[in-house]
């Protein structure tokens, strides 16, 4: 009786060691990579945050019309939000080396689905990057040509050209994603048409005012004076 | 590929060039069939009439017209036994190319420093009100006087030449130190020492619009230290050109032009101080003093506007203190917009273009809602006032413009110390 239990303690706590003995060496990989990718990430962060502040990133990103990164990122600098993304990349990634050491099956399937990915997300977010760019630079061009053409909504016109272009670069983004589906080109065309049919009207109600003066000055016999007669050069 | 010369292209075309001609009179033309014989006609007679002591050589520049121009220049040529037609043989030409005007004046230059003239002519194919005084008047300072730019002063109304009068007069002015008081005279005269330098430097061997040729002439010549004068001159009416344009094109033009020429010969203004007089030959020429009918309401109209909408589009350009005083001058019609503010401004905008805030174009065109708004503030305060009363208010906004100058080298030189 004293022996079966003898053997039934030993078996056990035999069974607890090797149980103990298999997990720390995955433990103590999971540690030690999980503190070598903090490492790195902070001397890559690092790395990146100097390139960055060298390139002037912040007022860079701000001139070419980035002000939502900005305000998105912490203490308002792209440049933290990039570098603190490199590193907590790396810290992620060398937790996921670390949990591979423990053999689970999900975890390897998990980084070949993330590495998959990667090409399409780099893609989406250049689309919605270049959209940013091409939103900003054509809203200010319509509002500085609608207000010298002394249109009054010219802000509206302006923001319904920015909010045209962002929603049909979001759009693509999400389509290139596979994000949303059928949902996504539905959303996309009735807000599209919404912002069409936006700008039609502000462009109808905006120009009212020039076509009336158009067709005033036609009206207008040939013998009165023009409107402004002054050279400007 | 290489451009052919003047003297190759004078070979083909006009095979008894003169071996030397002390004047040479160019004119440049690109489609200017409306109007290329008034002008050439008028300068054979003002150099018939008024220069007959003196060889000169009347010669047509034209390489990219595609209407009936070098057809005319071809007819008068047994007219004018003088003219020399420089350009292709054949009628086509060469429409792809950029750079209508300098690729003419260039070979101007070259033909007249191949003839080794005294003084080199050129004038604005567009003009339509050229008198033939007007060739003496700008070549004899140069063969008397030994002057070697001789700028052009068109009489004009008072209030006419807006951005002449509050933006590129004042501006060079304060920059280059000579009162030149229309820089972009679309004619002018250079001495043979002139041209030879202009031609040694390559100074035309960029592609640069028409209105700069005229800024990059009058500040080569003054950062050059070569003599500048002016002659005063009748009226100039010009076909077409500007005034068909809208007026926040032709400000950018101009602007664009005067800003490339500041960044250009920035070690030679940050240096200059004050200004001097530039010596004047010719009698003022009057013109009827009925003014223009100008709308000042709706040119206030227009800043307000700009001030409304535009805030975000300026704040990338001008400081703080300037948005708000432009905030607070919006708000009342009556208020005068203060010189030193608006030289601020215009100073602002140039180191904006140079420090490429923003696109370009955006930020010139940006600028008209507040030149109308200057312009608002002159009509009403000179819209009644004698000419002679105008041109002292020109004057002191110069001053100003001189006065405020070390605020712009500052900017310039330390511009994130200021920076919004």
């Amino acid at each position: 009786m004293w022996d079966q239990i003898k053997d039934a303690l030993y078996g056990a706590t035999h069974r607890v060691l090797v149980g103990v003995a298999n997990f720390l060496p995955a433990l103590l990989a999971l540690v030690l990579a999980v503190l070598l990718a903090s490492l790195v990430g902070w001397l890559l962060g690092a790395l990146v945050g100097v390139i960055l502040r060298a390139l002037d990133c912040d007022k860079r990103l701000q001139k070419w019309g980035f002000v939502v990164l900005a305000e998105w990122s912490p203490k308002n600098s792209p440049t933290l939000l990039l570098r603190k993304t490199v590193t907590w990349t790396v810290v992620v990634l060398g937790w996921l080396v670390g949990l591979t050491a423990f053999g689970a099956g999900v975890t390897p399937q998990l980084i070949v689905n993330v590495v998959e990915s990667l090409p399409n997300l780099g893609t989406a977010i250049v689309l919605v990057l270049l959209g940013v760019l091409l939103a900003r630079f054509l809203s200010r061009a319509v509002l500085i040509s609608a207000v010298n053409m002394q249109i009054q909504s010219a802000r509206l016109l302006s923001l319904a050209v920015k909010w045209l272009v962002l929603v049909f670069a979001a759009a693509m983004a999400l389509d290139h994603l596979h994000v949303g589906g059928e949902i996504v080109r539905l959303g996309f065309a009735i807000l599209f048409g919404g912002i069409v049919l936006a700008v039609a009207l502000a462009i109808g109600l905006g120009s009212k005012e020039i076509v009336s003066r158009s067709w005033e000055r036609q009206t207008h016999s040939k013998d009165e004076p023009p409107e402004d007669a002054l050279k400007h050069l | 590929m290489h451009e052919p010369s003047a003297n190759q292209r004078i070979s083909a075309t006009a095979p008894t060039t003169p071996a030397t001609a002390e004047i040479v009179v160019g004119v440049p033309s690109c489609n200017h069939a409306a109007t290329v014989a008034q002008v050439l006609r008028a300068a054979q007679a003002g150099l018939g009439e008024f220069l007959s002591g003196h060889s000169g050589l009347l010669v047509s520049a034209d390489v990219r017209s595609s209407d009936a121009t070098r057809a005319q220049v071809r007819e008068l040529r047994a007219e004018i036994p003088l003219l020399h037609a420089l350009g292709p043989a054949d009628s086509g030409g060469d429409t792809t190319s950029p750079g209508v005007e300098i690729r003419e004046l260039r070979m101007i230059l070259e033909l007249a420093h191949q003839v080794r003239a005294r003084a080199c002519l050129v004038l604005d194919a567009s003009l339509t009100s050229m008198g033939a005084d007007w060739v003496a008047r700008l070549v004899r300072p140069i063969l008397n006087d030994q002057f070697d730019l001789v700028a052009p002063c068109f009489a004009r109304h008072k209030l006419d030449g807006a951005i002449s009068n509050g933006i590129v007069y004042p501006l060079t002015r304060a920059l280059y130190g000579k009162r030149v008081r229309q820089p972009l005279g679309s004619v002018f005269a250079l001495s043979g020492r002139l041209v030879e330098r202009f031609l040694a430097r390559r100074v035309w061997d960029i592609e640069v619009s028409a209105l700069s040729t005229d800024a990059r002439t009058v500040s080569e010549t003054i950062c050059a230290e070569f003599a500048v004068c002016q002659a005063l001159l009748g009226p100039a009416e010009h076909a077409g050109s500007a005034s068909s344009q809208d007026l926040s094109s032709v400000l950018a033009a101009v602007l664009g032009s005067v800003f490339d020429e500041m960044n250009h010969n920035v070690s030679f203004w940050q240096k200059v101080r004050g200004s001097e007089p530039v010596r004047w030959f010719g009698t003022p020429v009057e013109i009827a003093d009925n003014p223009p009918p100008v709308d000042a309401h709706k040119m206030w109209e227009s800043f307000s506007l700009g001030c409304r909408t535009l805030q975000d589009v300026w704040s990338a350009v001008l400081p703080p203190a300037t948005l708000l005083a432009l905030k607070y001058l919006a708000q009342d019609e009556a208020a005068a917009m203060p010189d030193d503010l608006w030289a601020r401004i215009v100073y602002d905008f140039a180191l904006g273009y140079r420090l490429h805030v923003m696109n370009r174009g955006h930020l010139l065109r940006a600028l008209t809602p507040l030149y109308l708004g200057w312009l608002a503030c002159f009509v009403r305060e000179m819209g009644t006032a004698h000419a002679h009363d105008v041109e002292r208010r020109v004057h002191q906004l110069c001053m100003v413009y001189e006065a405020q100058k070390p605020y712009l080298i500052s900017r310039w030189r330390w511009p994130d110390r200021f920076n919004p």
